[in-house]
């Protein structure tokens, strides 16, 4: 069976590069022949001699629309056909509320978990400009933060034991997420190097962490006049929502790419969480958590 | 420079641009919102002359903590109007910063002895309100140099709730329900659900003469937040609940003022100790295959102001080696060593003086008697094996008896 969609995967694969070559010939095609339709023009124009002014100025914007279109088949081997590449890349962010919280006073520390990325991409362009986009993902995302919060709700559960109320001190939250990230998205060629990309994208995550510590500080329990629990430096409370998160997640997405040359180039993008990391019926966290991310790195492909 | 680097180097300063812009967007905090908690944190009495009215110049001012719901102030008997001190007292008060306080009502209670000030606290966020009574109660003096015998049956219980839902026992002293206290709502912050008869200190139904008290050692399932266990205790004081999970020791405040010399102590025990013994290794628990539980019992008459007339309350860290102590009554292992859970067994402690009472100090409130129970003796460590069981009941305390008159008074009681 897995053969079989091997052997399937491959010959797609070899069906969409030759379609590729074809499409590409063909509009290589359509682009000299409009190449010879606007020098024609510009003939004619000279040959008419009503204003040397205007013929040489329509010369010159004919002249820099040839260049442009001939920079943009340049640079882009796939016009008005498929495209497919690899990226990898370095992820930074985190899982915030936003806007950020008054609970939440400063953020004293912030680092990265993790915070790499790779994806496989295929897109199909439908104009000279115009294109849909699809990729898988696999993206290891995360933060280890360390904020002040006050009055921050929250809840500490161990089997049948559980400790809620609101938190004044330090938090030092770790987040982060094996996933697999898909995004679908319109393409848009803006320069011959440049291709600008905005869609949603989904998120399954493999595995799932939102764990931290809480110390130097007090816990009122159930609500801020409740009892006062004081949670020293020396014996800080640890806390885990890690079962709390959502599997699924979709976000909005926007990036763009630039070739250094035809097949290598730099990419950035960012994702904005649309859904709250936790499930509904969550009710420790008061505020919406959503992850927010930022990409940079380097693909490859045609 | 070749334009694909420049372009290069151009993208690269636009994707740092994006990051400081995401970074600045991450780290702005909006404004920090008003203040929720309303606590009530001192409060101060303006008293032209103190003396006429406390015991202490010093008890002026009493600081308040945040599990409290009323600050009570002893007052001497006579010597003054209690009508006139209940229209004109004064007093100055310490909130949460931006909470406000407003006085609700000022009446008598306990047909007249007692003035209460019931008091409005709310948050500067105006959502939340706490309430609080200041009391003033004419004390009776219980001085005495008669040979007195103090009984403690354990007989009168009450349930005490929590805002969170949790419910658990509080042993009774006839009307003075204040009197001995538990850590019960130490554990009732991590186990909200559990039934009255399964928390440390409970009402026991066949105890030695009518009911007693059980003390258990149990788990409280928070051993990776360094508070593994609550061995169930019983002592005569307050019990705090804000240092509970952090200092467990500093949350027994231990003692009530005692005007009386005590000589001994008596009380029937049931013991069995838990299996496994475990001691807290940092936020873990490790299982130490030589050690043994056994119950712990101390009592001691220590004076309640230090030499510049600052007050002294004993916590479980220093309830058997403060300085103040001038009396006291440890359980040894000659004590504990024959107890069993089958059939009880009468514990006697007598009284070991360390320095000389001052009669007129006792009789002025400045000796305070604590005495605690405890189902594992190193509990307050978070050190103890859970199920350990200690069951206490008819509860005795000999005062101003001479050894000749104790000796004669327990013959008597034996015939």
């Amino acid at each position: 069976m897995k053969k079989i969609f091997l052997k399937s995967a491959v010959a797609l694969f070899v069906m969409i590069l030759a379609g590729n070559d074809v499409m590409a010939k063909r509009h290589a095609e359509s682009v000299e022949s409009d190449v010879v339709s606007v020098n024609n023009s510009s003939t004619d124009g000279i040959e008419t001699g009503s204003s040397n002014t205007v013929v040489s100025s329509e010369s010159d914007t004919s002249k820099v629309k040839t260049k442009r279109v001939k920079d943009f088949d340049e640079w882009n081997t796939t016009r008005k056909g498929w495209g497919y590449g690899m990226r990898v890349g370095f992820a930074m962010g985190g899982t915030t509320p936003l806007p950020i919280p008054s609970e939440m006073r400063s953020i004293d520390k912030f680092g990265l978990d993790g915070g790499l990325m790779q994806e496989i991409y295929i897109y199909r362009e439908f104009s000279d400009r115009w294109g849909i986009y699809i990729g898988e993902r696999l993206a290891w995302e995360g933060m280890a933060a360390t904020a002040t919060v006050k009055n921050y709700s929250m809840s500490f559960i161990q089997g049948d034991s559980e400790v809620s109320g609101f938190y004044t001190g330090v938090d030092e939250t770790n987040a982060s997420n094996l996933s697999i990230k898909v995004p679908l998205q319109a393409r848009f060629l803006a320069r011959p190097r440049w291709a600008l990309r905005f869609g949603p994208y989904m998120q399954f995550n493999l595995k799932k962490k939102f764990s931290g510590l809480v110390y130097d500080g007090y816990l009122r329990e159930t609500d801020p006049t409740g009892p006062k629990i004081v949670l020293s430096a020396d014996s800080p409370c640890e806390y885990d929502f890690s079962d709390d998160l959502r599997t699924v997640l979709w976000g909005l997405e926007f990036g763009f790419d630039f070739k250094i040359t035809k097949h290598f180039g730099a990419f950035a993008h960012l994702d904005w969480g649309m859904n709250n990391v936790f499930k509904d019926d969550f009710k420790t966290i008061t505020f919406v958590m959503k992850p927010v991310y930022f990409s940079l790195g380097l693909f490859v492909g045609i | 420079m070749n334009k694909g680097l420049r372009q290069v180097i151009s993208l690269i300063k636009k994707g740092f641009a994006c990051v400081l812009l995401a970074t600045g967007f991450l780290s702005c905090t909006s404004e920090e919102a008003p203040n929720a908690e309303c606590d009530l944190l001192s409060v101060r009495l303006c008293l032209d002359k103190p003396a006429n009215v406390l015991y202490f110049e010093s008890d002026t001012l009493r600081l308040v903590s945040e599990s409290d719901k009323e600050v009570k102030f002893n007052i001497r008997k006579g010597g003054f109007d209690l009508d006139s001190l209940k229209l004109n007292i004064k007093m100055e008060y310490t909130v949460t910063p931006g909470a406000t306080i407003e006085e609700t009502d000022r009446k008598f209670l306990d047909n007249g002895s007692t003035i209460c000030i019931s008091l409005k606290t709310t948050s500067e966020d105006e959502k939340w309100n706490r309430e609080y009574q200041i009391l003033f109660v004419a004390t009776t003096s219980n001085y005495s140099t008669a040979p007195t015998v103090i009984e403690f049956g354990f007989e009168d219980w009450t349930t005490e709730k929590a805002i969170s839902g949790a419910e658990w026992y509080v042993c009774l002293n006839g009307d003075n329900d204040k009197y001995w206290a538990t850590g019960n709502a130490g554990y009732a912050i991590p186990k909200k659900g559990a039934a009255l008869n399964e928390y440390p200190t409970a009402m026991y139904e066949n105890g030695y003469e009518g009911k007693a008290a059980v003390l258990t050692t149990k788990e409280t399932g928070f051993a990776n937040m360094g508070f593994p266990i609550a061995a169930g205790n019983l002592f005569i004081g307050t019990f705090d609940a804000t240092n509970a999970m952090s200092d467990a020791m500093a949350s027994t405040v231990q003692g009530h003022i005692f005007q009386m010399k005590p000589n001994r102590i008596e009380f029937y025990a049931k013991y069995k100790a838990g299996d496994v013994y475990k001691v807290k290794v940092g936020a873990k628990q490790e299982v130490d295959n030589t050690k043994t539980d056994h119950p712990d019992f101390y009592a001691a008459l220590y004076r309640n102001k230090d030499k510049k007339g600052n007050e002294v309350l004993l916590h479980g860290d220093d309830g058997k080696t403060n300085e103040n102590i001038v009396a006291k009554a440890f359980m040894k292992e000659e004590h504990y060593k024959d107890l069993n859970y089958v059939e009880w067994k009468k514990i006697v402690i007598d009284f070991e003086y360390l320095e000389e009472i001052d009669e007129k100090l006792l009789e002025n409130n400045g000796y305070n008697l604590e005495l605690t129970f405890s189902a594992s003796y190193d509990g307050g460590n978070f050190n103890g094996a859970e199920g350990s069981t200690f069951i206490v009941d008819e509860l005795k305390i000999y005062c101003n008896f001479t050894e000749e008159e104790l000796e004669n008074y327990g013959k008597e009681g034996q015939d």
